[in-house]
């Protein structure tokens, strides 16, 4: 049985920021939530306050039926019984216990064998044999990472909060575990709510997005739609990756992964992928030129039949809006755009060069 | 040099006992207190520091006299042990004990808060979201990550304990055989001109300190591992 998480609060510091959410919830069993935004913009915060680590002076905290704070009525459940996973950024393991303790923390009061049988159970799902003695100095950055959650997961949480999960790691271990965390966390079947800054992160773990941006909580939406359809500049700003369309990989050759996407097939530079795998197929704006009349020969491996869809001037550019079985956004110079006399319902062609489409497994 | 009378032997086994004792007898206001310090905020915590600190910076004596009128006989503290439990405080073994005590906390206190403060709160606070008690969060986590810390101020608060003068001499004086301490024996033998066993006393008084220091730090290597 898994609830949701549904929060509206306020919390401010003396003489600092003020973090504001209004309306956060998780999206069901199995799937993640990211919090995405610049450092300080109070994501951790926000993750602080649904543990119960930070006491919001204004809001509402709901988890099911359950009340977890009501600022007005004073009410405010315990981090011990809210039944909530939290693995902080720098994993905070007790670094006085070992593996074992670390993990099995959480289950004091336990018949002993029970207790060892849970732990086991973990210890091998998430491929840490062998390691139960060692102290977390002993461990690899993304042993810890693995026995943080773990701790996290041993009582059966309810809702699991995942702070900065892979940013403590070196590249290619983050790159190796996002894609386990996305196989873990969908395993799981409760609601995870996940904070991160790195883009890649949000498109490859999110399910639903929130974008924060100075203290608040700008916009809530799928993942495709916050990336297409920013609320207002500030998430533009944040997300700066316009478009954002789900593809599928249908094969690899020659370090080029052909894509389909709406009813495009879409050529990227990216390394060889299983025909299958579902990915986000992301371009940004400025990266994409529009060619109008004859048919050209051009460099460009990808070029898009695309009807002109809307034109909104933005200063010295001009945000073209694209149909071209999905939505695809152009930014073009204000005088690019008066030379090819672009309006609304032109057929174009949409040129995007393989290194411009960026994949992005899920 | 003179070898040790019976007598003598006697005041140093008395003495280590009672400092051992006292040390132990802080020990859990001693880190009561020295963790409010650490983790609580509240209005007149100031005042708590001062009081905590003061038989740090006061003259012994003056301690000394303050504990005299609290629990002497018609003192507010001791009129009341005296009446419902029928005990004398003021010059036995038990006003040694409670100068030590009041002599050594301070120095207890500041180890343990020093340490205390040390500890990332990010552990207990993990600790909590994991459910467990307060309780349980001080003894799995928060002391076993300070026990160098508290361990040195138990150090600090025993060998405190072994030289105090001033204090103990004011409220348990200088009964032979039932309140003389180390220190108050040395005093006396020089008074009387009998260097030598002052000499004696002074080196045995030497030895204990020094395996104190050496024990804790044993203890200290052991635990860093």
């Amino acid at each position: 049985m898994s609830a949701d998480l549904h929060a509206t609060f306020r919390k401010s510091y003396p003489a600092g920021p003020r973090i504001e959410v209004e309306d956060l919830k998780t999206a069901g069993p199995g799937t993640t939530t990211v919090l995405f935004g610049a450092s300080g913009s109070g994501k951790t915060t926000v993750l602080r306050c649904l543990a119960g680590l930070e006491r919001p002076e204004q809001g509402i905290i709901r988890f099911g039926d359950e009340l977890w704070l009501d600022a007005h009525s004073r009410t405010m459940l315990p981090p011990q019984r809210r039944g909530v996973g939290f693995v902080p950024q720098d994993y905070a393991l007790f670094p006085h216990l070992s593996v074992e303790q670390n993990i099995g923390y959480a289950l004091n009061g336990k018949p002993r064998g029970q207790r060892q049988d849970r732990v086991r159970q973990l210890v091998e799902w998430l491929g840490l044999l062998g390691l139960e003695q060692r102290r977390p100095r002993e461990l690899s950055g993304g042993e810890r990472q693995r026995v943080a959650l773990a701790r996290a997961l041993v009582r059966r949480p309810r809702l699991l909060l995942l702070d900065e999960p892979l940013s403590a790691l070196d590249a290619p271990t983050r790159e190796r575990l996002r894609g386990d965390l996305r196989q873990w966390l969908k395993a799981l079947g409760i609601p995870t709510i996940l904070v991160t800054h790195e883009r890649t992160e949000a498109l490859a773990l999110g399910d639903q997005l929130i974008v924060m941006d100075a203290g608040r909580a700008v916009q809530q939406g799928s993942v495709p739609e916050v990336f297409s359809r920013p609320a207002n500049l500030a998430v533009a700003g944040v997300v700066s990756m316009e478009t954002v369309q789900p593809g599928l990989v249908l094969e690899s050759a020659q370090g080029l992964v052909t894509v389909a996407a709406g009813q495009s097939k879409l050529i990227s530079l990216h390394p060889p992928l299983a025909a299958g795998t579902e990915v986000y197929v992301c371009i940004r704006a400025e990266d994409v030129v529009l060619v109008k009349g004859d048919p050209v020969r051009s460099s460009s491996r990808n070029a898009l039949s695309a009807v002109v869809t809307a034109l909104s001037p933005e200063g010295p550019v001009v945000r073209v809006g694209l149909n071209c079985g999905f939505a695809l956004t152009a930014l073009l110079t204000k005088n690019a755009c008066e030379q090819l006399g672009l309006k609304p319902g032109d057929a174009v062609l949409a040129l995007v060069k393989a290194p411009q489409i960026h994949l992005i497994p899920r | 040099m003179t070898s040790m009378t019976r007598e003598e032997w006697q005041v140093v086994g008395f003495t280590a006992r009672m400092a051992v004792l006292s040390t132990l007898l802080i020990l859990p206001f001693g880190l009561a207190v020295a963790w409010c310090l650490a983790r609580l905020s509240w209005r007149g915590k100031a005042l708590l520091e001062t009081v905590v600190t003061l038989p740090l910076v006061l003259p012994p004596v003056v301690t000394g006299l303050a504990l005299l009128k609290l629990f002497g006989r018609w003192g507010p503290i001791g009129r009341w042990l005296y009446n419902w439990f029928g005990l004398d405080v003021v010059f036995t073994w038990r006003a040694v004990l409670c100068a030590l005590s009041i002599m050594s906390l301070p120095l207890l206190v500041r180890a343990a808060r020093t340490a205390f403060e040390d500890v990332n709160p990010a552990f207990e606070q993990i600790a909590r979201t994991l459910g467990a008690s307060e309780w349980r969060i001080f003894f799995t986590i928060t002391l076993p990550l300070a026990k160098r810390g508290v361990l040195g101020g138990m150090l600090l608060a025993f060998a405190r304990a072994l030289g105090e003068f001033g204090a103990t001499i004011m409220v348990a004086g200088n009964i032979l055989g039932q309140t003389t301490t180390i220190s108050v024996a040395v005093y006396q033998h020089v008074q009387l001109g009998e260097d030598a066993h002052a000499w004696a006393l002074a080196g045995v008084s030497v030895c204990l300190a020094f395996m104190a220091v050496l024990l804790g730090e044993i203890l200290l290597l052991r635990h860093k591992r």
